[in-house]
């Protein structure tokens, strides 16, 4: 495998895995404070995306502030889901199995208006337009100001998470929710208000990773839906619990998807078609063999664990 | 008119009757299914007091503190909070109300640390609100005001040096002292325990209860305790509660309860 080749796929693997990693922490959040698989989590990428597809066609060029609106969408999104389809689920004390189906369902629901709503517009497979800047180039390599906002936020986004979950009063009773939700109720922490904010914040995040989505590639209403079993995979490598065992897989899954896929198509002939396989062996690999993942080797720091 | 004043006078008779109990059960009943859990109790705890209920296992005591908690729903009867009907209310407004409770397995959060468990319950933080969580100047003056008496509490029930290590890793007594130093922090006025002793080594068990007489002399607290470990209880309730396959089969003061006839035979199996 030619070295040029090399460092291109392992800096995609940092760009994917970073948006990877702000994802799947959404997931691993809704997991453990909701106790939900939430499917659904793709169509609020999706939904962050288009919204900040559209303020950046509405010729608002400025990164943060499309990013902003993206989270407030996204947020917003899971509020709603929540609310409406969630809520009175979990006051039904519906199975785990109801849920799951119940968050595809919300996924579909979403994912469809917002097909509606490219096709009445004709906003499909748009880039979100920002000017785009070459900041470094070394041979075959290079380094765009893409770049240099979806790693860097990603990462920022993930390490402020992390900060909130883990030092401030919210992400204290994130963490009690978390460990034993019926306890919490019982010592007077106000579970439906923590649950709401998890679920802004959750989404929020969602939105901004369709954001830095669009950046890099293209927005198109199927875009979250196609990252979310690679999502999934980086998720479940953290058990589910695991803060920094869901960031390591989600570099994991896009180290695997990148440069592990161009290693053997190159060197064994794999078909680069084979790629949506990885995720998915990944997590049949996982389940099978260490359901826990990642989160023996970090026991401690950022334990979501139940 | 005449009516009308006979009905306030004796409301007003009611009021001042309810000052001195701090919780009162009227005709209390628990059905699960066809199985009468609790069945028609009625009891007063003076504010103040120290009140032991016991009996033998599957008596209705556990159930009978669910109920006060709101974690289990009434079948009938009601449940008189300082002269508020508490009956119907979820267990997070009984906990604002100021009625704590704590469990035969300690009801601790395992994989957080002694001091984070001790933060929980405190009512109305700042930092709990998205808007001001991120920012950290906004709510730290506060936190740190919590942290100390969360600290101070912690020294009186000596967990001080372990404020930092996970709930997970302390010994089966400090899991309990700590979760009734949590319930303190809440500010309760009534301390539910549910056998606060059950899997604690004598010494520490005894220390437990001079821990729970200590808290009521210095912070008034009212204490409703079921308890196994009579020698123990003895020494420090006031008046002691029997139950007996879902009924109170007698209520008196230790002396009485330890000589009486009817809980000798079905206790003691005299």
């Amino acid at each position: 495998m030619p070295p040029a080749l090399l460092t291109t796929s392992l800096v995609n693997t940092i760009q994917i895995g970073s948006l990877y990693a702000l994802m799947a922490l959404g997931i691993t959040l809704t997991f453990s404070v909701m106790k939900l698989p939430n499917f659904a989590h793709a169509e609020f990428v999706t939904a962050g995306a288009y919204a900040a597809l559209i303020v950046s066609l509405s010729g608002v060029l400025n990164p943060l502030a499309i990013m902003a609106a993206a989270f407030v969408v996204g947020a917003l999104t899971a509020l709603i889901s929540h609310i409406a389809v969630f809520k009175p689920l979990e006051n039904r004390e519906v199975s785990l199995y109801t849920l799951i189906l119940a968050s595809f369902a919300v996924g579909l629901i979403i994912r469809y208006i917002l097909f509606l709503m490219a096709d009445y517009f004709n906003l499909f497979d748009l880039r979100i337009g920002i000017p785009l800047t070459i900041l470094f180039r070394e041979g075959s390599l290079i380094l765009s100001n893409l770049f240099a906002w979806v790693v860097p936020t990603s990462i920022l986004l993930v390490i402020l998470l992390t900060l909130l979950l883990n030092a401030t009063p919210l992400g204290r009773e994130m963490r009690a929710l978390a460990n034993n939700s019926i306890l919490a109720r019982v010592i007077g922490i106000p579970v439906e208000r923590v649950k709401n904010y998890t679920w802004l914040l959750v989404g929020g995040l969602a939105g901004v990773a369709g954001a830095l989505w669009g950046l890099q590639s293209a927005v198109n209403p199927l875009m979250g839906w196609a990252a979310i079993i690679s999502v999934f995979a980086a998720a479940i490598l953290g058990g589910l619990s695991s803060f920094s065992g869901t960031i390591l897989g989600a570099y994991v899954v896009a180290f695997s998807e990148n440069t592990l896929m161009l290693f053997l198509n190159f060197n064994f002939g794999v078909d680069l078609a084979y790629k949506p396989a990885i995720p998915f062996i990944i997590i049949i690999a996982v389940l099978l063999l260490r359901p826990q993942g990642f989160t023996e080797i970090f026991r401690r720091a950022g334990d979501l664990d139940r | 008119m005449g009516g009308g004043y006979t009905a306030r006078v004796s409301t007003r008779y009611q009021g001042a009757e309810i000052m001195t109990a701090l919780l009162e059960l009227r005709n209390l009943r628990k059905d699960y299914g066809g199985l009468r859990a609790v069945d028609d109790v009625s009891l007063t705890v003076p504010e103040g007091a120290i009140i032991g209920l016991i009996g033998p296992n599957g008596s209705g005591k556990s159930t009978l503190i669910n109920l006060i908690a709101g974690a289990t729903q009434r079948s009938a009867g009601r449940v008189i909070f300082a002269g508020d009907d508490i009956s119907d209310l979820p267990p997070d407004a009984v906990f604002k109300l100021g009625i704590a409770r704590g469990y035969q397995e300690p009801a601790l959060y395992l994989k957080l640390t002694v001091l984070d468990n001790m933060l929980l319950p405190v009512k109305n933080q700042r930092g709990e609100g998205p808007w001001y969580a991120p920012w950290w100047r906004t709510w730290h003056n506060e936190e740190a005001k919590h942290a100390e008496r969360a600290l101070a509490v912690l020294e009186q029930v000596q967990l001080l040096q372990q404020y930092d290590t996970l709930a997970s890793d302390l010994s089966g007594g400090q899991m309990k002292l700590l979760e009734i130093a949590r319930s303190l922090m809440g500010q309760p006025k009534l301390l539910l325990l549910d056998e606060p002793t059950a899997g604690v080594a004598p010494k520490l068990a005894y220390e437990i209860f001079e821990q729970i007489a200590r808290l009521r002399r210095e912070h008034g607290i009212t204490f409703l305790i079921v308890e196994h470990r009579l020698e123990i209880l003895f020494d420090f309730a006031d008046t002691v509660y029997v139950m007996h396959l879902g009924n109170l089969l007698a209520e008196g003061s230790v002396a009485e309860i330890a000589n009486h006839a009817t809980v000798r035979e079905v206790y003691f199996g005299e």
